[in-house]
Protein backbone atom coordinates (compact mmCIF):
# COMPACT_ATOMS: atom_id res chain seq x y z
CA UNK A 1 0.00 0.00 0.00
CA UNK A 2 2.71 2.28 0.66
CA UNK A 3 4.56 1.71 -2.72
CA UNK A 4 1.24 2.57 -4.28
CA UNK A 5 0.65 5.51 -2.47
CA UNK A 6 4.61 6.72 -2.78
CA UNK A 7 3.91 6.62 -6.60
CA UNK A 8 0.63 8.34 -7.14
CA UNK A 9 2.11 11.33 -4.55
CA UNK A 10 5.17 11.74 -6.22
CA UNK A 11 3.74 11.82 -9.43
CA UNK A 12 1.43 14.45 -8.63
CA UNK A 13 4.07 16.52 -7.20
CA UNK A 14 6.12 16.16 -10.16
CA UNK A 15 3.46 17.38 -12.43
CA UNK A 16 2.59 20.32 -10.25
CA UNK A 17 3.85 23.26 -12.10
CA UNK A 18 5.42 25.90 -9.51
CA UNK A 19 1.96 27.26 -8.40
CA UNK A 20 1.41 30.66 -7.43
CA UNK A 21 2.47 31.60 -3.95
CA UNK A 22 1.55 35.23 -4.12
CA UNK A 23 -0.43 37.17 -1.28
CA UNK A 24 -0.22 34.59 1.33
CA UNK A 25 -1.50 35.75 4.38
CA UNK A 26 -1.98 34.24 8.10
CA UNK A 27 -5.17 32.83 9.06
CA UNK A 28 -6.22 33.41 12.63
CA UNK A 29 -7.74 30.87 15.17
CA UNK A 30 -11.25 31.40 13.49
CA UNK A 31 -10.17 31.11 9.92
CA UNK A 32 -8.90 27.57 10.94
CA UNK A 33 -11.34 26.38 12.77
CA UNK A 34 -13.85 26.19 9.42
CA UNK A 35 -10.93 24.55 7.72
CA UNK A 36 -10.80 21.38 9.27
CA UNK A 37 -11.94 18.09 7.15
CA UNK A 38 -11.83 20.40 3.94
CA UNK A 39 -8.33 19.60 3.01
CA UNK A 40 -7.10 18.22 -0.06
CA UNK A 41 -5.46 19.33 -3.05
CA UNK A 42 -6.19 20.87 -6.60
CA UNK A 43 -3.80 21.08 -9.45
CA UNK A 44 -4.56 23.27 -12.99
CA UNK A 45 -1.92 22.01 -15.34
CA UNK A 46 -0.73 22.79 -18.20
CA UNK A 47 2.20 20.75 -19.90
CA UNK A 48 3.91 19.97 -23.18
CA UNK A 49 5.94 16.55 -23.28
CA UNK A 50 8.33 15.39 -25.32
CA UNK A 51 11.19 12.39 -25.37
CA UNK A 52 13.68 11.53 -27.33
CA UNK A 53 13.65 7.88 -26.77
CA UNK A 54 12.39 5.50 -24.50
CA UNK A 55 14.34 2.10 -24.25
CA UNK A 56 13.17 -0.92 -22.74
CA UNK A 57 16.57 -3.65 -22.54
CA UNK A 58 15.84 -7.47 -22.36
CA UNK A 59 18.96 -8.77 -24.21
CA UNK A 60 18.27 -6.44 -27.08
CA UNK A 61 16.27 -3.15 -26.68
CA UNK A 62 12.46 -2.06 -27.92
CA UNK A 63 12.88 1.47 -28.73
CA UNK A 64 10.05 4.21 -29.02
CA UNK A 65 11.54 7.55 -30.29
CA UNK A 66 10.49 11.21 -30.90
CA UNK A 67 7.65 10.88 -28.49
CA UNK A 68 5.41 13.66 -27.46
CA UNK A 69 1.94 14.89 -25.49
CA UNK A 70 0.44 17.58 -26.25
CA UNK A 71 -2.83 18.64 -26.59
CA UNK A 72 -4.44 18.76 -30.70
CA UNK A 73 -2.91 20.80 -33.27
CA UNK A 74 0.43 21.26 -31.57
CA UNK A 75 -1.17 23.45 -28.26
CA UNK A 76 -0.22 22.47 -24.60
CA UNK A 77 -1.70 20.01 -23.17
CA UNK A 78 -3.77 22.14 -20.98
CA UNK A 79 -7.17 22.85 -19.18
CA UNK A 80 -6.19 20.13 -16.63
CA UNK A 81 -7.51 20.15 -13.06
CA UNK A 82 -5.94 17.29 -10.43
CA UNK A 83 -7.93 16.78 -7.47
CA UNK A 84 -6.18 14.86 -4.69
CA UNK A 85 -7.56 13.93 -1.15
CA UNK A 86 -7.29 11.14 1.26
CA UNK A 87 -11.03 10.47 1.91
CA UNK A 88 -12.38 10.79 5.46
CA UNK A 89 -15.31 8.43 6.76
CA UNK A 90 -18.61 8.70 5.34
CA UNK A 91 -19.55 11.74 7.88
CA UNK A 92 -16.30 13.50 6.99
CA UNK A 93 -15.53 12.97 3.05
CA UNK A 94 -14.81 16.21 1.10
CA UNK A 95 -13.58 15.00 -2.00
CA UNK A 96 -12.23 17.58 -4.63
CA UNK A 97 -14.42 16.37 -7.42
CA UNK A 98 -17.98 15.84 -6.70
CA UNK A 99 -18.87 12.57 -8.23
CA UNK A 100 -16.72 10.11 -10.08
CA UNK A 101 -17.15 8.19 -13.02
CA UNK A 102 -20.46 7.64 -15.32
CA UNK A 103 -22.18 9.78 -12.43
CA UNK A 104 -20.32 12.97 -13.12
CA UNK A 105 -20.61 12.26 -17.00
CA UNK A 106 -24.14 12.05 -16.44
CA UNK A 107 -24.37 15.23 -14.32
CA UNK A 108 -22.54 17.07 -17.31
CA UNK A 109 -25.71 16.11 -19.06
CA UNK A 110 -23.85 12.71 -21.27
CA UNK A 111 -25.94 9.91 -22.24
CA UNK A 112 -24.07 6.77 -19.98
CA UNK A 113 -27.17 4.45 -20.14
CA UNK A 114 -24.75 1.94 -21.81
CA UNK A 115 -21.65 2.32 -19.36
CA UNK A 116 -20.53 -1.04 -18.04
CA UNK A 117 -18.67 0.09 -15.18
CA UNK A 118 -18.39 -1.08 -11.69
CA UNK A 119 -18.80 1.51 -8.96
CA UNK A 120 -15.47 2.81 -7.35
CA UNK A 121 -15.85 2.32 -3.70
CA UNK A 122 -13.78 5.12 -1.45
CA UNK A 123 -13.45 4.00 2.28
CA UNK A 124 -11.71 6.17 4.77
CA UNK A 125 -8.14 6.83 4.60
CA UNK A 126 -8.21 5.63 0.75
CA UNK A 127 -6.36 8.11 -1.79
CA UNK A 128 -8.87 9.51 -4.90
CA UNK A 129 -7.28 11.66 -7.64
CA UNK A 130 -9.38 12.60 -9.66
CA UNK A 131 -8.82 14.15 -13.22
CA UNK A 132 -10.90 16.72 -15.00
CA UNK A 133 -11.24 19.78 -17.16
CA UNK A 134 -11.05 23.29 -15.62
CA UNK A 135 -13.65 24.33 -18.57
CA UNK A 136 -16.13 21.47 -18.30
CA UNK A 137 -15.52 20.36 -21.56
CA UNK A 138 -13.25 17.19 -22.30
CA UNK A 139 -9.48 17.58 -22.27
CA UNK A 140 -7.86 17.48 -25.96
CA UNK A 141 -4.52 15.72 -26.26
CA UNK A 142 -2.14 14.44 -28.85
CA UNK A 143 0.43 11.44 -28.72
CA UNK A 144 2.79 11.11 -31.11
CA UNK A 145 5.13 8.56 -31.72
CA UNK A 146 7.75 8.66 -34.46
CA UNK A 147 9.13 4.52 -34.39
CA UNK A 148 8.97 1.49 -32.28
CA UNK A 149 11.65 -0.78 -33.29
CA UNK A 150 13.86 -3.37 -31.80
CA UNK A 151 17.53 -3.30 -31.56
CA UNK A 152 20.29 -5.42 -30.96
CA UNK A 153 22.29 -6.29 -27.61
CA UNK A 154 24.84 -3.58 -27.63
CA UNK A 155 23.34 -0.68 -28.96
CA UNK A 156 23.74 2.43 -27.54
CA UNK A 157 20.98 4.03 -24.97
CA UNK A 158 20.24 7.40 -26.10
CA UNK A 159 21.34 7.09 -29.74
CA UNK A 160 18.81 4.32 -30.96
CA UNK A 161 17.97 4.31 -34.44
CA UNK A 162 16.01 1.93 -36.72
CA UNK A 163 17.46 1.05 -39.70
CA UNK A 164 14.53 1.83 -41.87
CA UNK A 165 15.95 5.76 -40.03
CA UNK A 166 19.38 5.24 -40.94
CA UNK A 167 20.83 3.59 -37.97
CA UNK A 168 21.99 0.24 -37.23
CA UNK A 169 19.27 -1.01 -35.47
CA UNK A 170 16.68 -3.30 -36.51
CA UNK A 171 13.03 -3.90 -37.21
CA UNK A 172 10.87 -0.91 -37.28
CA UNK A 173 7.34 -2.48 -35.47
CA UNK A 174 5.41 1.29 -35.97
CA UNK A 175 5.87 4.98 -37.60
CA UNK A 176 4.32 8.09 -37.82
CA UNK A 177 1.92 7.52 -34.87
CA UNK A 178 0.00 10.07 -33.75
CA UNK A 179 -3.39 10.02 -31.77
CA UNK A 180 -5.53 13.02 -30.76
CA UNK A 181 -8.82 12.03 -28.77
CA UNK A 182 -10.22 14.02 -25.45
CA UNK A 183 -10.20 12.67 -21.88
CA UNK A 184 -13.55 12.65 -19.87
CA UNK A 185 -13.53 11.85 -16.00
CA UNK A 186 -10.22 9.38 -14.97
CA UNK A 187 -10.50 8.52 -11.30
CA UNK A 188 -7.73 6.85 -9.65
CA UNK A 189 -9.02 5.42 -6.22
CA UNK A 190 -5.77 3.97 -4.06
CA UNK A 191 -7.23 1.49 -1.36
CA UNK A 192 -6.02 2.55 2.07
CA UNK A 193 -6.47 -1.50 3.26
CA UNK A 194 -4.74 -3.13 0.17
CA UNK A 195 -2.60 -3.18 -2.35
CA UNK A 196 -4.78 -2.20 -4.98
CA UNK A 197 -5.94 0.99 -7.00
CA UNK A 198 -8.40 0.83 -9.76
CA UNK A 199 -8.54 3.26 -12.15
CA UNK A 200 -11.56 4.12 -14.19
CA UNK A 201 -11.46 6.37 -17.60
CA UNK A 202 -13.67 7.23 -20.08
CA UNK A 203 -11.80 8.30 -23.28
CA UNK A 204 -11.72 8.84 -27.14
CA UNK A 205 -8.57 8.58 -29.57
CA UNK A 206 -8.25 8.69 -33.07
CA UNK A 207 -4.77 8.31 -35.94
CA UNK A 208 -3.26 6.63 -38.12
CA UNK A 209 -0.35 4.64 -37.74
CA UNK A 210 2.26 2.76 -40.49
CA UNK A 211 3.56 -0.98 -39.28
CA UNK A 212 6.36 -1.24 -41.81
CA UNK A 213 6.97 -5.28 -40.36
CA UNK A 214 3.89 -5.82 -41.56
CA UNK A 215 3.77 -3.46 -44.49
CA UNK A 216 0.25 -1.98 -43.42
CA UNK A 217 -1.09 1.21 -42.54
CA UNK A 218 -4.45 2.58 -41.24
CA UNK A 219 -6.64 4.75 -39.67
CA UNK A 220 -8.24 4.53 -36.47
CA UNK A 221 -10.76 5.43 -34.18
CA UNK A 222 -12.00 4.54 -30.67
CA UNK A 223 -14.99 5.80 -29.87
CA UNK A 224 -18.57 4.66 -28.38
CA UNK A 225 -21.18 6.38 -30.85
CA UNK A 226 -22.75 2.91 -32.06
CA UNK A 227 -24.73 -0.16 -31.30
CA UNK A 228 -26.75 -1.23 -28.03
CA UNK A 229 -24.52 0.18 -25.60
CA UNK A 230 -23.60 3.51 -26.08
CA UNK A 231 -21.96 5.47 -23.50
CA UNK A 232 -20.18 9.03 -23.05
CA UNK A 233 -22.08 10.76 -25.85
CA UNK A 234 -24.03 14.12 -25.57
CA UNK A 235 -26.15 15.57 -28.15
CA UNK A 236 -25.09 18.32 -30.11
CA UNK A 237 -21.73 17.13 -30.11
CA UNK A 238 -18.98 15.22 -31.23
CA UNK A 239 -17.60 13.44 -28.08
CA UNK A 240 -18.08 10.02 -27.31
CA UNK A 241 -15.99 7.60 -24.55
CA UNK A 242 -14.64 3.82 -24.86
CA UNK A 243 -14.09 3.03 -21.23
CA UNK A 244 -11.75 1.49 -19.64
CA UNK A 245 -11.83 0.12 -16.05
CA UNK A 246 -8.68 -1.60 -14.25
CA UNK A 247 -8.00 -2.86 -11.02
CA UNK A 248 -4.40 -3.32 -10.26
CA UNK A 249 -3.07 -5.25 -7.14
CA UNK A 250 0.03 -7.15 -6.09
CA UNK A 251 0.16 -11.15 -6.00
CA UNK A 252 2.14 -12.24 -3.27
CA UNK A 253 2.01 -16.07 -4.03
CA UNK A 254 1.57 -15.89 -7.90
CA UNK A 255 1.40 -20.11 -8.82
CA UNK A 256 1.79 -21.14 -5.29
CA UNK A 257 1.10 -25.06 -4.72
CA UNK A 258 1.47 -25.68 -8.29
CA UNK A 259 4.24 -27.24 -10.53
CA UNK A 260 4.70 -23.97 -12.30
CA UNK A 261 7.98 -22.38 -12.56
CA UNK A 262 8.22 -19.54 -11.40
CA UNK A 263 6.08 -20.68 -8.66
CA UNK A 264 5.02 -18.42 -5.33
CA UNK A 265 6.31 -15.13 -6.52
CA UNK A 266 5.27 -11.62 -5.95
CA UNK A 267 3.33 -10.55 -8.98
CA UNK A 268 1.24 -7.47 -11.11
CA UNK A 269 -2.33 -8.36 -11.46
CA UNK A 270 -4.17 -6.25 -13.60
CA UNK A 271 -7.50 -7.48 -13.86
CA UNK A 272 -9.47 -5.34 -16.63
CA UNK A 273 -12.91 -5.29 -15.47
CA UNK A 274 -14.21 -3.71 -18.65
CA UNK A 275 -12.18 -2.13 -21.83
CA UNK A 276 -15.54 -1.21 -23.72
CA UNK A 277 -15.99 0.69 -27.02
CA UNK A 278 -16.89 0.94 -31.25
CA UNK A 279 -13.58 0.81 -33.10
CA UNK A 280 -13.10 1.68 -36.44
CA UNK A 281 -9.85 0.81 -38.77
CA UNK A 282 -10.33 2.26 -41.85
CA UNK A 283 -8.19 2.98 -44.76
CA UNK A 284 -6.73 -0.09 -44.61
CA UNK A 285 -3.28 -0.67 -46.94
CA UNK A 286 -1.47 -3.68 -47.53
CA UNK A 287 1.68 -3.16 -49.26
CA UNK A 288 -0.02 -1.49 -52.30
CA UNK A 289 -1.08 2.71 -52.61
CA UNK A 290 -5.19 1.35 -52.23
CA UNK A 291 -7.29 0.64 -49.62
CA UNK A 292 -8.41 -3.29 -49.14
CA UNK A 293 -11.64 -1.53 -47.12
CA UNK A 294 -12.71 -0.83 -43.70
CA UNK A 295 -13.31 -2.76 -40.71
CA UNK A 296 -16.19 -1.41 -38.27
CA UNK A 297 -16.04 -3.48 -34.75
CA UNK A 298 -19.03 -2.40 -32.69
CA UNK A 299 -19.68 -2.64 -28.78
CA UNK A 300 -16.28 -4.49 -28.48
CA UNK A 301 -16.10 -5.85 -24.52
CA UNK A 302 -13.20 -7.28 -22.96
CA UNK A 303 -12.45 -8.33 -20.00
CA UNK A 304 -9.42 -10.03 -19.07
CA UNK A 305 -7.62 -10.91 -15.82
CA UNK A 306 -3.11 -11.16 -16.51
CA UNK A 307 -0.41 -11.59 -13.83
CA UNK A 308 2.64 -9.78 -15.38
CA UNK A 309 6.01 -10.83 -14.07
CA UNK A 310 9.25 -10.59 -15.25
CA UNK A 311 11.58 -14.60 -16.03
CA UNK B 1 4.68 -5.92 -4.10
CA UNK B 2 7.86 -6.27 -5.31
CA UNK B 3 7.04 -4.74 -8.49
CA UNK B 4 5.30 -2.43 -7.01
CA UNK B 5 7.83 -0.70 -4.81
CA UNK B 6 10.14 -1.17 -7.45
CA UNK B 7 8.33 1.08 -9.72
CA UNK B 8 7.54 3.71 -6.72
CA UNK B 9 11.46 3.54 -6.26
CA UNK B 10 12.39 4.14 -10.06
CA UNK B 11 9.17 7.32 -10.26
CA UNK B 12 11.02 8.59 -7.16
CA UNK B 13 14.33 8.65 -9.25
CA UNK B 14 12.85 10.08 -11.99
CA UNK B 15 11.47 12.54 -10.43
CA UNK B 16 14.11 13.69 -8.10
CA UNK B 17 16.81 16.11 -9.69
CA UNK B 18 20.08 15.98 -8.75
CA UNK B 19 19.62 13.01 -6.85
CA UNK B 20 22.18 11.84 -4.85
CA UNK B 21 24.98 9.76 -6.41
CA UNK B 22 27.15 9.16 -3.76
CA UNK B 23 28.75 5.76 -2.96
CA UNK B 24 28.30 4.59 -6.26
CA UNK B 25 30.49 1.44 -6.86
CA UNK B 26 31.47 -0.40 -9.98
CA UNK B 27 30.08 -4.18 -10.52
CA UNK B 28 32.56 -6.84 -10.84
CA UNK B 29 32.66 -9.25 -13.56
CA UNK B 30 31.46 -11.81 -11.74
CA UNK B 31 28.82 -9.98 -10.53
CA UNK B 32 27.70 -8.67 -14.18
CA UNK B 33 27.70 -12.47 -15.40
CA UNK B 34 24.87 -13.64 -13.36
CA UNK B 35 22.66 -10.88 -14.68
CA UNK B 36 22.50 -11.84 -18.66
CA UNK B 37 19.82 -13.25 -20.12
CA UNK B 38 17.60 -12.33 -17.20
CA UNK B 39 14.87 -9.97 -18.79
CA UNK B 40 11.66 -10.58 -20.26
CA UNK B 41 8.43 -10.42 -19.49
CA UNK B 42 5.37 -13.17 -18.52
CA UNK B 43 1.64 -12.46 -19.07
CA UNK B 44 -0.90 -14.96 -17.45
CA UNK B 45 -4.00 -14.66 -18.74
CA UNK B 46 -7.70 -15.26 -18.49
CA UNK B 47 -10.32 -13.86 -20.67
CA UNK B 48 -13.45 -13.42 -22.65
CA UNK B 49 -13.92 -10.73 -25.43
CA UNK B 50 -17.69 -9.71 -27.11
CA UNK B 51 -18.44 -7.75 -30.62
CA UNK B 52 -22.21 -6.76 -31.45
CA UNK B 53 -21.07 -6.47 -34.83
CA UNK B 54 -17.81 -7.08 -37.15
CA UNK B 55 -18.27 -5.40 -40.02
CA UNK B 56 -15.64 -5.36 -43.39
CA UNK B 57 -16.69 -3.13 -46.03
CA UNK B 58 -15.06 -2.96 -49.44
CA UNK B 59 -17.73 -1.79 -52.28
CA UNK B 60 -19.71 -4.81 -50.74
CA UNK B 61 -19.33 -5.64 -46.94
CA UNK B 62 -19.29 -9.11 -44.80
CA UNK B 63 -20.32 -8.61 -41.45
CA UNK B 64 -20.81 -10.95 -38.39
CA UNK B 65 -22.88 -10.25 -35.71
CA UNK B 66 -23.41 -11.61 -32.24
CA UNK B 67 -20.03 -12.36 -31.29
CA UNK B 68 -18.31 -14.30 -28.39
CA UNK B 69 -14.99 -15.25 -27.99
CA UNK B 70 -13.01 -17.13 -24.89
CA UNK B 71 -13.38 -20.87 -23.81
CA UNK B 72 -14.66 -23.63 -25.19
CA UNK B 73 -17.78 -22.97 -23.13
CA UNK B 74 -18.97 -20.25 -24.84
CA UNK B 75 -20.55 -22.97 -27.63
CA UNK B 76 -22.49 -25.33 -26.26
CA UNK B 77 -21.00 -28.42 -27.32
CA UNK B 78 -17.90 -27.43 -25.23
CA UNK B 79 -20.14 -25.92 -22.45
CA UNK B 80 -21.87 -29.61 -22.17
CA UNK B 81 -17.98 -31.34 -22.05
CA UNK B 82 -17.52 -29.17 -18.78
CA UNK B 83 -15.50 -26.05 -20.23
CA UNK B 84 -15.61 -23.07 -18.94
CA UNK B 85 -15.94 -19.85 -20.81
CA UNK B 86 -13.46 -17.75 -20.67
CA UNK B 87 -10.07 -17.96 -22.50
CA UNK B 88 -7.42 -19.16 -19.99
CA UNK B 89 -4.54 -21.13 -18.70
CA UNK B 90 -2.73 -18.95 -21.06
CA UNK B 91 0.84 -18.17 -21.00
CA UNK B 92 2.19 -15.35 -23.30
CA UNK B 93 6.29 -14.79 -23.27
CA UNK B 94 7.68 -11.73 -24.73
CA UNK B 95 11.63 -11.90 -25.18
CA UNK B 96 13.86 -10.26 -27.60
CA UNK B 97 17.41 -11.25 -28.13
CA UNK B 98 20.58 -9.87 -28.47
CA UNK B 99 20.16 -9.55 -32.47
CA UNK B 100 16.68 -7.77 -31.92
CA UNK B 101 14.43 -10.53 -32.42
CA UNK B 102 10.79 -10.47 -30.89
CA UNK B 103 9.34 -13.40 -30.13
CA UNK B 104 6.18 -14.24 -28.57
CA UNK B 105 4.75 -17.33 -27.74
CA UNK B 106 1.65 -18.27 -26.44
CA UNK B 107 1.44 -21.79 -24.19
CA UNK B 108 -0.54 -23.40 -21.74
CA UNK B 109 -0.24 -23.00 -18.08
CA UNK B 110 -0.92 -25.89 -15.78
CA UNK B 111 -2.54 -28.26 -18.68
CA UNK B 112 -1.28 -29.51 -21.80
CA UNK B 113 -3.15 -27.41 -23.65
CA UNK B 114 -5.70 -24.39 -24.54
CA UNK B 115 -9.06 -25.08 -24.78
CA UNK B 116 -10.85 -22.11 -26.92
CA UNK B 117 -14.55 -21.02 -27.93
CA UNK B 118 -15.91 -18.94 -30.78
CA UNK B 119 -19.42 -18.15 -31.15
CA UNK B 120 -21.64 -16.17 -34.06
CA UNK B 121 -25.32 -15.28 -34.17
CA UNK B 122 -25.00 -14.62 -38.02
CA UNK B 123 -23.00 -13.85 -40.92
CA UNK B 124 -24.30 -12.20 -44.05
CA UNK B 125 -22.69 -10.48 -47.41
CA UNK B 126 -24.20 -7.59 -48.21
CA UNK B 127 -24.03 -5.69 -51.95
CA UNK B 128 -23.74 -2.12 -52.54
CA UNK B 129 -27.04 -2.16 -52.63
CA UNK B 130 -28.18 -3.53 -49.35
CA UNK B 131 -29.14 -6.34 -50.63
CA UNK B 132 -28.22 -9.31 -47.80
CA UNK B 133 -27.20 -13.07 -48.24
CA UNK B 134 -27.36 -14.77 -45.11
CA UNK B 135 -24.31 -17.56 -45.13
CA UNK B 136 -24.27 -19.19 -41.04
CA UNK B 137 -26.31 -18.84 -38.62
CA UNK B 138 -25.46 -19.87 -34.91
CA UNK B 139 -22.05 -20.56 -36.20
CA UNK B 140 -20.18 -22.33 -33.46
CA UNK B 141 -16.37 -23.92 -32.54
CA UNK B 142 -14.80 -25.00 -30.36
CA UNK B 143 -10.25 -26.58 -29.94
CA UNK B 144 -7.36 -26.77 -27.94
CA UNK B 145 -4.67 -24.59 -28.43
CA UNK B 146 -1.09 -26.65 -27.80
CA UNK B 147 1.19 -23.16 -28.93
CA UNK B 148 1.02 -20.11 -31.36
CA UNK B 149 4.94 -18.77 -31.76
CA UNK B 150 4.86 -15.39 -33.40
CA UNK B 151 8.46 -14.08 -34.13
CA UNK B 152 9.23 -10.81 -35.70
CA UNK B 153 12.30 -11.25 -37.90
CA UNK B 154 15.83 -9.06 -38.14
CA UNK B 155 15.91 -7.28 -41.18
CA UNK B 156 17.64 -8.12 -44.12
CA UNK B 157 21.08 -7.10 -44.74
CA UNK B 158 19.73 -4.99 -47.22
CA UNK B 159 17.32 -3.19 -43.88
CA UNK B 160 14.23 -4.69 -45.52
CA UNK B 161 11.78 -6.66 -43.66
CA UNK B 162 11.44 -9.96 -43.42
CA UNK B 163 7.72 -9.69 -41.30
CA UNK B 164 6.36 -12.04 -38.95
CA UNK B 165 6.71 -15.62 -38.84
CA UNK B 166 4.09 -18.02 -37.05
CA UNK B 167 3.73 -21.36 -36.14
CA UNK B 168 0.72 -22.96 -34.25
CA UNK B 169 -0.69 -26.44 -33.52
CA UNK B 170 -4.25 -26.11 -32.66
CA UNK B 171 -7.40 -27.88 -33.71
CA UNK B 172 -11.25 -27.58 -34.35
CA UNK B 173 -12.88 -29.82 -32.19
CA UNK B 174 -16.68 -29.42 -33.60
CA UNK B 175 -17.60 -26.76 -36.03
CA UNK B 176 -21.22 -26.55 -35.86
CA UNK B 177 -23.63 -23.61 -38.14
CA UNK B 178 -26.95 -24.05 -38.09
CA UNK B 179 -29.37 -25.27 -40.91
CA UNK B 180 -32.19 -23.16 -42.62
CA UNK B 181 -33.67 -22.49 -45.66
CA UNK B 182 -31.22 -20.00 -46.44
CA UNK B 183 -27.91 -20.65 -44.95
CA UNK B 184 -25.11 -23.21 -45.08
CA UNK B 185 -25.51 -25.89 -42.10
CA UNK B 186 -22.25 -27.43 -40.85
CA UNK B 187 -22.42 -30.54 -37.93
CA UNK B 188 -19.44 -32.25 -36.42
CA UNK B 189 -17.22 -29.86 -38.62
CA UNK B 190 -13.02 -30.77 -37.11
CA UNK B 191 -9.34 -29.87 -37.84
CA UNK B 192 -7.14 -31.97 -36.15
CA UNK B 193 -3.83 -33.33 -36.37
CA UNK B 194 -2.84 -37.08 -38.18
CA UNK B 195 -2.25 -38.42 -35.70
CA UNK B 196 -5.12 -39.73 -33.15
CA UNK B 197 -5.51 -36.80 -30.27
CA UNK B 198 -2.59 -35.06 -32.72
CA UNK B 199 -2.62 -31.49 -33.63
CA UNK B 200 -2.66 -29.59 -36.91
CA UNK B 201 -0.11 -27.54 -37.28
CA UNK B 202 0.47 -24.13 -39.49
CA UNK B 203 3.67 -22.61 -40.39
CA UNK B 204 3.87 -18.91 -42.31
CA UNK B 205 5.58 -15.86 -42.98
CA UNK B 206 3.53 -12.72 -43.99
CA UNK B 207 6.03 -10.01 -44.98
CA UNK B 208 6.05 -7.10 -47.20
CA UNK B 209 7.87 -6.71 -50.81
CA UNK B 210 9.08 -4.45 -52.23
CA UNK B 211 8.25 -3.73 -55.78
CA UNK B 212 11.16 -5.14 -56.90
CA UNK B 213 11.00 -8.32 -55.05
CA UNK B 214 7.16 -8.40 -55.75
CA UNK B 215 7.02 -8.94 -59.52
CA UNK B 216 3.85 -7.23 -59.91
CA UNK B 217 5.89 -3.38 -59.98
CA UNK B 218 4.87 -2.33 -57.09
CA UNK B 219 4.86 -2.71 -52.90
CA UNK B 220 2.14 -5.57 -51.82
CA UNK B 221 2.39 -8.43 -49.10
CA UNK B 222 2.96 -12.07 -49.32
CA UNK B 223 1.39 -14.89 -47.14
CA UNK B 224 4.04 -17.48 -47.42
CA UNK B 225 3.08 -21.13 -46.06
CA UNK B 226 5.41 -23.38 -45.23
CA UNK B 227 3.84 -25.71 -43.57
CA UNK B 228 0.14 -26.54 -43.09
CA UNK B 229 -0.90 -30.64 -42.28
CA UNK B 230 -4.57 -31.52 -40.97
CA UNK B 231 -7.36 -33.74 -41.42
CA UNK B 232 -10.14 -31.80 -42.38
CA UNK B 233 -13.99 -33.39 -41.90
CA UNK B 234 -17.67 -32.87 -41.33
CA UNK B 235 -20.07 -35.35 -40.76
CA UNK B 236 -22.50 -33.44 -42.11
CA UNK B 237 -23.04 -30.78 -44.91
CA UNK B 238 -26.18 -28.76 -45.92
CA UNK B 239 -26.86 -25.93 -48.38
CA UNK B 240 -30.08 -24.41 -47.84
CA UNK B 241 -31.67 -26.78 -45.52
CA UNK B 242 -30.66 -29.67 -47.92
CA UNK B 243 -27.99 -32.06 -46.38
CA UNK B 244 -25.16 -33.07 -48.77
CA UNK B 245 -23.39 -35.82 -47.01
CA UNK B 246 -20.16 -36.47 -45.13
CA UNK B 247 -16.80 -34.75 -46.05
CA UNK B 248 -13.21 -36.10 -45.32
CA UNK B 249 -10.28 -34.60 -46.21
CA UNK B 250 -7.15 -36.38 -44.81
CA UNK B 251 -3.53 -35.64 -44.60
CA UNK B 252 -3.81 -32.33 -46.37
CA UNK B 253 -0.66 -30.85 -46.95
CA UNK B 254 0.24 -27.08 -48.39
CA UNK B 255 3.47 -26.29 -48.28
CA UNK B 256 5.87 -24.32 -50.31
CA UNK B 257 2.97 -21.70 -51.08
CA UNK B 258 2.90 -18.26 -51.32
CA UNK B 259 0.08 -15.76 -51.75
CA UNK B 260 0.89 -12.30 -53.19
CA UNK B 261 -2.35 -10.00 -52.87
CA UNK B 262 -2.06 -8.01 -56.06
CA UNK B 263 -4.59 -5.57 -56.19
Amino acid sequence: MKGLKKIALVAAVAAAPFAANAELQALNDASMGAVTGQAGVTIDLSANVTIGEIAYEDQGFLAFSDVSISGQGGTDLDDIRLTIDVAGDTTNRDLGTAALGATYLAGAGFDVSGANETAQSVTDGDLVIGLRSQSGLPVDFNLSIGEIFLSKTGSTVGSLQSRANGGTGGTTLVSDLSIDGFLGPIDIVINEESNSLNVNAYFSAEGNLTMPFMGTSLDFELHNRRGATVAGTVAGTDYSFAHAQVDVSVVDSHNAGTALAPNNISALRVNVQDFSGDLDLTNINTGGTESIGNVYMTDLAVRADMVIYGH
Amino acid sequence: MVSLLRFGILATLVTSSGGVLADLKPVADDELSGVVAQAGLTVDYSGQTTLSQFKFENAGAYQVDGITMGGAGVTQAGFSEGYGVNFDDVRVTFDIDSDGVLDVVWQPGISDKIDWGFRADDVTLESSGAKKTALFTNLEAWGFLKEIRRRVNPPAADGSSQGVSTYSEFTIENLTAGASANTVGIEGGYVKGMEPAGFAVLDSTFRPLSAAQSGIGRDTVTLEVHNFAADIGMSNLSIGGVGLGAVTLDNVRVTDTAITLNH
